[in-house]
């Protein structure tokens, strides 16, 4: 989706909560634009006559920047939102009048179509935008979903313009109570609802939904779009992700499990959600790559072992010196072919590791290689009793089996 | 400021974004009611023809936990959100109580009646749904008892109709937002931070966002 920001008379691109909502819909992959329009110092219109100042913003000022700028922007037949701050609403309509746009949507902040009628400075400045006898007819058809959010408390704005305004377009109305003009004055620097509302008109990916999903990570690598590609958290937070992704995931995974990493064994829930992940996609692979034959002396493993296989996941066994050299990370999962999650501990098999989720092409592409690599090395089994004891009497021989 | 919220059908409380939810809005320091209504498990309601199933969940089983456990804990600031039957449920209670007042409405995936009537659909549905299905509200009555809404639809809802959602919308005069993707609105989200910028809009934004109230 690409979406345009506009801002306001005697306003400025990177004002208000425009930067804050770029950034959040980069992240997501979106492309945004946040063209500059010209616009006047409120001091130099404030000491010359009424009459004589001549305005720098003017309807048709800024439809010279819309074509330099917002035309070769959005393309054609580019899905495209606009999303606009006080006068920027109402001139959303006259473009999209103007240039004959199709939108997917149009969010307008603090909206209205004519004369506001409180500082003489406003009603001189946006003069040439006040209209109220658009054809909304066809408007509506080109602007088909749309929000108009107003708050009882606008120092410049009554709420009878915002009401005017969403009736014309029927759009949807959405009441912030006491935000002022929802702008810097007030301290609105950041907007989240208007990035929801945004949101609910995406198509995320699965990756998308899990960064959207969680607050607080570290951004590892950004497009020069911005859009981030890779994320890092501390281990303790990885079976929100589990459980996130056991959620949500529609086509397959796949999952290595270390057979010595027993802190995994109280983890019942994110095994719980994996089953029922399992139920509903045909494809789920689970390897377990055994690091001593040892550990199958524990109870919890074969549990989890026979479980897996009960709920429909396919189980591996893989030794672990089969693959040493050749996989660089050996607790990995790859989910929808999206992204791929690797966890990395820390001394001891404890929680003081680190996940990354990596979306980028190269990265999933080596993954699925390790993945290959593993299954080559692999033998599948369908009991976690005979086939795991035909597993260590071929791969330990009988000395090391289990009693 | 109190926020209370009502599951819908087959569901449990501990499921579904109220959890995460609640947990993020106490946070901000409001007071958040999770009623737990009586529901049966989806497996073990049986066809409306088998005479000897009484299903646990009722009309009058969810007046009366919401009469023992929710009115005496109302508050006079109170903002009401409903997932699936539970804005139905909602509606029932607002007209048995016409004394509540709220400070608005958030309705996730509403209807009135049986959704998808005439079409196949799962049994299980009305035969535990039945008592509540009504359309015939004094609506004139309801609207300022609801003071503000919202009715949240999902454009790939497997299980209520966007025309029964948007009905429900028309008949309050409630604002009207279709999301993507959205399912059944319910068992796959975790956190809906819409409902939280929303529930946050309509009770004082200046409050959460540390904004600078003295505008005017």
């Amino acid at each position: 989706m690409k979406f345009v920001i506009f801002h306001g008379a005697f306003g400025s691109s990177d004002g208000n909560w425009f930067p804050e909502l770029k950034v959040r819909l980069e992240e997501l992959g979106q492309e945004v634009l946040v063209p500059q329009f010209p616009v006047d110092k409120w001091n130099d219109i404030t000491t010359m006559n009424e009459t004589k100042y001549i305005s720098k913003q003017s309807l048709s000022a800024w439809h010279e920047v819309f074509k330099a700028q917002v035309l070769p922007f959005i393309g054609k037949n580019e899905k495209v939102i606009f999303v606009g701050h006080s006068l920027g609403a109402v001139y959303i309509l006259h473009a999209v009048e103007e240039f004959k746009l199709q939108l997917d949507s149009a969010i307008f902040v603090s909206a209205f179509l004519d004369k506001l009628g409180k500082d003489w400075q406003i009603d001189k400045v946006n003069e040439s935008f006040y209209k109220t006898d658009f054809d909304f007819e066809d408007l509506k058809k080109r602007i088909p979903t749309s929000y108009v959010l107003y708050s009882d408390n606008d120092p410049y704005v009554d709420k009878q313009h915002a009401q005017l305004f969403s009736r014309a377009l029927e759009s949807s109305i959405i009441f912030v109570k006491r935000a002022g003009h929802m702008n810097m004055e007030v301290n609105v620097n950041e907007l989240p609802l208007v990035f929801e509302l945004c949101s609910t008109r995406l198509d995320l990916s699965l990756y998308q939904r899990y960064l959207k999903h969680r607050t607080r990570y570290d951004a590892v690598k950004k497009t020069s779009s911005g859009e981030i590609k890779s994320i890092k958290f501390p281990f303790e937070e990885v079976v929100d992700e589990g459980i996130f992704h056991f959620r949500n995931i529609k086509k397959r995974g796949f999952a290595t499990f270390l057979t010595s990493y027993d802190i995994w064994d109280k983890e019942e829930k994110y095994f719980e959600d994996a089953r029922l992940a399992a139920k509903r996609i045909d494809d789920f692979k689970r390897v377990f790559v055994v690091e001593s034959s040892n550990d199958f002396k524990r109870e919890k493993l074969r549990n989890l072992i026979a479980k897996d296989i009960e709920a429909g996941i396919k189980v591996y066994l893989c030794p672990i010196e089969s693959i040493r050299f050749d996989v660089p990370y050996l607790d990995f999962g790859i989910w929808d072919d999206e992204y791929v999650c690797i966890v990395t501990y820390g001394k001891d098999h404890n929680f003081e590791g680190e996940v990354e989720l990596n979306s980028q092409s190269e990265i999933l592409e080596k993954s699925k290689g390790w993945e290959q690599l593993i299954l080559s090395k692999s033998t599948a089994i369908t009991s976690a009793s005979e086939d795991i004891d035909k597993f260590i009497a071929s791969n330990y021989g009988k000395s090391e089996g289990i009693d | 400021m109190q926020l209370v919220i009502f599951h819908g059908s087959f569901t449990d409380v501990h499921t579904h974004w109220f959890p995460g939810f609640s947990q993020e809005m106490t946070q901000f320091g409001y007071s958040v009611l999770l009623p737990q209504f009586p529901v049966n498990s989806f497996d073990v309601v049986k066809p409306p023809s088998d005479a000897s199933f009484t299903p646990k969940q009722s009309l009058s089983a969810w007046m009366y936990t919401f009469e023992q456990d929710v009115l005496p804990k109302l508050e006079k600031d109170t903002l009401w959100i409903g997932h699936s039957l539970g804005n139905l449920f909602m509606l029932h209670v607002l007209d048995k109580h016409p004394e509540i007042t709220l400070v608005g409405a958030i309705f996730v995936v509403p209807f009135y009646k049986e959704v998808n009537k005439g079409s196949p659909h799962p049994y299980q549905f009305d035969v535990v749904n039945n008592t509540f299905y009504r359309d015939s509200f004094d609506f004139p009555k309801l609207i300022p008892q609801l003071n503000f809404s919202y009715t949240l639809y999902s454009l790939n809802d497997p299980y209520v109709p966007n025309t029964d959602s948007l009905n429900f919308a028309y008949q309050l005069d409630s604002t009207v937002i279709p999301i993507k993707n959205g399912k059944h609105l319910g068992s796959h989200l975790e956190k809906f931070p819409l409902v939280e910028e929303l529930a946050k809009s309509m009770i004082d934004y200046s409050q959460e966002a540390n904004l600078v109230v003295n505008v005017e």
